[in-house]
């Protein structure tokens, strides 16, 4: 005997949907099939048993069982494309280890991004037409005009918010379901910054360490781009006996005390979309975090490792550095581009009008041009870094 | 198939070295430490260098990931990371032999 149940969003909570297909084995019923098109489980009765579940996401579409995972009694009950769902038997304490959520981590990392860019386009390309839409048709000031008309606009208006809302809902789910993820099977790492200082110190005692000219604050922009610069800024201070002990949370703030001279490697890497396992690697061979910035999609990460003899280094090939430095200006390069061919198009339309004796808006300009000054200083800092980096490996 | 083996053959001596360690399932450190002592100290791998390699073999399906019960990350080989290290031994073995044949013409 079977039973189908209709669950379209199970993928959106994962803990959620192998907790109910463990409840499910408790009461006879096990998962046989997903119908990938109607996303009805299909059950079949049998005897009643506790069955652990895991819906794992692979890479590859290719997705044979790990053969640990094999002998630790986890087989596959159904398996399409990049999903599958292992299960096992065993009861909880014998099981040892579990498939990995990394790429669950991964996929709704991509997900929450790609929304999040693009509640934000809209957000900025929208917001004055819909102001003047809704107040066209919804009519808020003019009592005495026909409201009724455009009635398909305002349907439109409401297909728009209600899309926005469930985009919204998707992003808070996603989220939620990764606090889950991580709080039951991730990796219980401290991504927190480190204070080299045992004590960590209030504002006034900071202030007075600064006073007394036993601390110093260092503020630097955009130091991120150019790491191999930023690395031997940060390494002739070690040498110097000025070491570093925090850093504001946007990174622009660097605080240092003043103490034994240090041999420190510091080593700023950039990474797009990073899990887990690459803090769990760098920290379990000695890396300390100094700083990583808050985006979970675009990381920078300032790592550092103190050393006595053998200067240590987190690529050992250059082969890698040179693909970092390439990855990052290709990045950045991608991102800004665009802009810079729209904003200096306005700029230049504008001030074509400006000789032609239209009004322009002055402010906007300032802002445009501002925009193209930082971006246009990434892209410079991020080339400068790749042909500074190729220059030395070849 | 004949893709990862295009992809990956012949290997960097990285991959080849973080391949080989992977005869039995490991954490990324162990990883590096076990590289460290079957070349006797010549090769100390950074862990940006290893975790980029291991992302790479992770795309293409030469090598999967676990978590133990402390929630770390084990690296395993796949079925086809074994057919792909095999055909890479095969190869240094002909380079090897090749080498013993022919190192005496060198000699002086």
């Amino acid at each position: 005997m079977s039973k189908g149940v209709f669950r379209p969003f199970w993928s959106l909570d994962i803990i959620e949907t192998e907790n109910w297909l463990q409840d499910m084995s408790t009461k006879g019923y096990y998962l046989k099939k997903i119908e990938a098109i109607t996303k009805v489980f299909v059950f079949e009765k049998g005897e009643i048993d506790k069955i652990h579940y895991r819906i794992c996401r692979h890479k590859t579409a290719s997705n044979a069982t790990s053969q640990s995972l094999l002998t630790n009694g986890w087989y596959s009950v159904y398996s399409k494309g990049k999903w599958s769902i292992l299960a096992n038997k065993n009861d909880e304490s014998q099981i040892k280890i579990h498939p990995s959520r990394e790429s669950l981590l991964n996929r709704s990392r991509i997900i929450k991004y790609s929304i999040g860019s693009l509640l934000a386009m809209w957000f900025v390309m929208s917001l004055m037409p819909m102001f003047f839409l809704a107040e066209l048709l919804f009519n808020f000031n003019n009592v005495s005009l026909n409201n009724t008309y455009m009635p398909e606009a305002k349907l439109s208006i409401l297909i728009i918010l209600l899309l926005l809302i469930l985009l919204v809902y998707i992003m808070i789910k996603f989220n939620k379901s990764d606090k889950k993820l991580r709080s039951k099977d991730g990796l219980d790492l401290n991504l927190g910054s480190r204070l080299p200082i045992d004590t960590i110190l209030d504002y006034k005692s900071e202030r007075k360490l600064r006073e007394d000219g036993k601390a110093i604050k260092k503020i630097k922009l955009g130091w991120f781009y150019s790491p191999d610069k930023t690395e031997e800024w940060l390494e002739r201070m070690g040498i110097k006996g000025y070491n570093l002990y925090k850093m504001s949370g946007n990174g622009n703030i660097f605080h240092f005390s003043m103490g034994e001279p240090r041999n420190v490697k510091y080593s700023l890497d950039f990474q797009i979309n990073v899990p887990d396992s690459y803090f769990e690697i760098h920290k379990s061979n000695g890396w300390e975090m100094v700083f990583t910035t808050s985006s979970k999609f675009i990381k920078h990460t300032l790592w550092e490792k103190e050393y006595s003899d053998e200067k240590p280094a987190l690529y050992s090939d250059s082969s890698h550095i040179l693909k970092q430095a390439r990855n990052q200006c290709i990045f950045y390069c991608i991102l800004f581009m665009p802009f810079l061919i729209i904003y200096q198009f306005i700029i230049k339309s504008n001030i074509k009008m400006y000789f032609e004796g239209f009004p322009i808006s002055w402010p906007t300009l300032i802002i445009f041009s501002l925009a193209i000054v930082e971006f246009a200083s990434v892209i410079i800092k991020s080339l400068g870094y790749y042909l500074r980096t190729k220059k030395k490996c070849s | 198939m004949d893709k990862v083996f295009k992809t990956f053959l012949p290997m960097t001596e990285t991959a080849y070295y973080i391949l080989l360690s992977l005869g039995s399932p490991r954490h990324g450190y162990a990883i590096i430490q076990h590289v460290e002592d079957i070349t006797k100290g010549r090769i100390k791998l950074g862990s940006g260098t290893v975790y980029g390699t291991l992302t790479k073999l992770q795309n293409k399906g030469v090598i999967s990931i676990f978590s133990d019960e402390k929630r770390r990350t084990v690296y395993e080989i796949t079925e086809i990371g074994k057919k792909l290290i095999l055909a890479e031994i095969e190869r240094i073995k002909e380079i090897y032999e090749n080498a013993l044949r022919f190192e005496g013409e060198f000699y002086e």
